[in-house]
């Protein structure tokens, strides 16, 4: 195993990482930008080093100046987390390059995986089951054709893209010369490729994605599903195993085709293969996640698997402790994405400094986060603020769990999803399983936060609080403070010299 | 001592006044007998009657945010007969940023005609990709903004005529 490693990357996945390092004695070496000077994972790490200006691209996406850290730093392996460089096969390369180890795939494997049209071609080869398209390289006739055969409406997908990212619903020929015009203009310029294919859309399909785990000595398991279709903007926010939707025999043909479309490509370390299914319960290999997922703990929780420990398992050449026939799914995972995000504005992210952060806890309740009390977030990464995940006997019983956790987290200072959470977990659809990827427009279109009369008991809060100075002051230094006058009531405002607990 | 929130633009006077083992507080015409301890910095617990509570109250400026049972109030201490300070009206046209971010790609030029529901301008922000359309056909007067840039939310990107 190794004696050092370096965690490139940020927030809650870096905490994550690094405590998994901790367990097992590895020293950790923590890299941030200017933004995350204090931010948690800076403080967990044996040692944090300061990369560049809050941007990815002058920080975490620095490839060279991660290699630098890694190698001045005398560690023998870099974990990338998700995000930022962890499908880039170029920093796979030169991380090995440099004498390190990658905990991820070959960057050969990333890189087929990465080309869209490439990997859907492989999948067919590989006997996988691929949604019908056109992947040809023809003009605008050669695509009309295709579309007409394939059935309106129909998907223009980047061949660079991914996850939701450079895709365009087409609901008519009419529609279709000019959408493949702009979806190549827009491919060229965001992923600097400018390739794009069609896919049918498949309508109201449930995506169901199947983790699996590979060593280098050729075995390869899958550890079962992970049902996501609670989505918005084509992202995922509620992930829960097992699918409502799965049984015995379709679950056990998803991990098969899991672990074939794994050997294709010889992939080793920790990955996830997604598939849409659609209403007749056909699937079809949408995308592979060369990487470890943000929802990777519902699959720990019910397979009883630490997957950050396998990870590094096996980039430090170890078999993996298992085969398939021993692994089995108990109980019931569920995991919240909590965000700083408006559910009433269109899920656009929020911005703003962490005044209190109060995580709830209690049996088979797990919280995974990146961000504490007086932490800011900025719109310079993901609004991810943590992962609520629990674990109950049974799918009803871990609804509910979930349910009395999240009415016992408390956030205050930013907007987040909390409460629109709160209510989809509540939802009879939800409860009955009843989830496609279409459920939030579906069932929260126009959705806005209750407006309650405020109770007198928060009235009487408020005031005792002011009364005996104990409403915990925000930083002044917060944007949304600058703009008018300080509180003109507050003790704090006056004591320029003294504030308790300030930095 | 009589202390003014006012939420979602209703006004709340609360009246507070020691008692002999802890104050006695009226909010409108209703009168509560109330304990209170601050076990820490903005963690403040409540004996109402004979409920008890716990809620987490932070002050940002005049504001004050409240989680107690589930669901967070922002409230905002006024003065007493005194005006609420507001705001300016929130940007929402739809040539301007809707989100902090950085501008991936414009994909018009200056003079361009373009047509109802063209893609201008492409931002991104945390991993979110957000397209800038035309609301109605016309022609680009100006441009704002440069690949690479970053912008503000409610920041003017293209000006069409």
């Amino acid at each position: 195993m190794f004696s050092k490693l370096l965690v490139a990357n940020r927030g809650e996945i870096a905490v994550r990482i690094i405590r998994a390092c901790q367990e097992l004695g590895i020293r950790t070496v923590a890299v941030y930008s200017e933004a995350d000077a204090h931010a948690l994972h800076t403080l967990l790490a044996d040692e944090a080093y300061p990369i560049g200006p809050p941007p990815p691209t002058e920080s975490y996406l620095r490839g060279d100046r991660l290699v630098e850290v890694a190698l001045a730093t005398g560690c023998e392996a870099v974990h990338p987390g998700y995000g930022f460089l962890a499908e880039n096969a170029a920093f796979a390369e030169a991380v090995e390059a440099a004498g390190l180890t990658f905990v991820g795939p070959p960057a050969e494997a990333i890189r087929l995986m990465g080309d869209k049209v490439a990997a859907r071609a492989l999948m067919a080869r590989a006997g996988v089951p691929v949604v019908p398209g056109y992947d040809g390289e023809g003009e605008v006739e050669a695509f009309l054709e295709a579309a007409r055969a394939l059935g309106y409406p129909v998907l223009v997908k980047a061949a660079g893209g991914g996850g939701g990212r450079g895709m365009r619903v087409v609901a008519s020929e009419a529609d279709l010369p000019a959408a493949l015009e702009a979806a190549r203009r827009e491919a060229r310029s965001a992923f600097g490729n400018g390739r794009v294919y069609l896919e049918k859309f498949l309508e109201r399909p449930r995506h169901v994605e199947f983790q699996v785990l590979a060593d280098r000595h050729g075995h390869v398991v899958h550890l079962f599903e992970r049902e996501c279709s609670v989505q918005r903007r084509h992202q995922k926010i509620i992930e829960e195993s097992p699918s409502p939707l799965l049984d015995e025999e379709l679950r056990r043909r998803m991990g098969e085709a899991a672990v074939a479309a794994a050997h294709a490509v010889g992939y080793v370390n920790a990955g996830t293969v997604e598939f849409l299914v659609d209403a007749e319960r056909r699937f079809y290999f949408l995308e592979m996640n060369t990487r470890l997922q943000v929802e990777h703990p519902v699959t720990e929780l019910v397979v009883g698997v630490d997957l950050v420990k396998a990870q590094l398992a096996v980039a430090a050449g170890e078999p993996l402790p298992f085969a398939q026939e021993e692994l089995s799914q108990r109980g019931h995972a569920i995991e919240c994405r909590i965000y700083a995000e408006d559910p009433a504005r269109g899920f656009l992210p929020a911005t703003g400094r962490v005044a209190r952060a109060v995580e709830p806890a209690g049996p088979w309740v797990r919280v995974d986060a990146g961000i504490t009390t007086g932490d800011e977030i900025t719109y310079y990464y993901d609004p991810l603020i943590a992962k609520l995940i629990v674990w109950g006997e049974s799918r009803d019983d871990a609804l509910r769990r979930m349910a009395w956790a999240l009415d016992r987290y408390i956030l205050l200072g930013v907007t987040t999803n909390i409460a629109f959470l709160r209510e989809v977990v509540r939802h009879p659809a939800f409860r009955r399983g009843e989830v496609t990827t279409d459920f939030v427009a579906r069932h929260f279109a126009g959705w806005q936060p209750p407006q309650e009369e405020v109770p007198d008991e928060v009235l009487i809060a408020a005031a005792l609080a002011d009364q005996l100075g104990g409403a915990s002051p925000a930083d002044d230094h917060h944007p949304a403070n600058s703009t008018g006058a300080g509180d003109p009531f507050s003790p704090w405002a006056v004591a320029d010299s003294f504030r308790p607990g300030g930095r | 001592m009589e202390l003014h929130y006012e939420v979602n633009g209703i006004r709340h006077a609360v009246r507070v006044e020691p008692s002999e083992d802890g104050y006695q507080v009226t909010v409108g015409d209703r009168t509560y007998v109330v304990r209170a301890r601050q076990r820490e910095e903005g963690v403040i617990d409540l004996t109402i009657g004979t409920r008890r509570l716990r809620a987490h109250v932070v002050a940002e400026g005049p504001r004050r945010l409240v989680a107690l049972d589930a669901t967070t109030y922002a409230l905002e201490r006024v003065r007493p007969g005194g005006r609420r300070r507001r705001l300016g009206a929130e940007h929402t046209g739809r040539l301007e940023a809707q989100m902090p971010g950085h501008v991936v790609a414009v994909l018009v030029e200056e003079g361009q005609e373009v047509e109802a529901g063209q893609t201008l301008v492409v931002l991104e922000a945390m991993k979110m990709e957000l397209r800038v359309v035309a609301p109605v056909a016309g022609r680009v007067r100006a441009l704002r903004c440069r690949p690479g840039d970053v912008v503000e939310r409610g920041e003017r990107l293209v000006e069409l005529e």
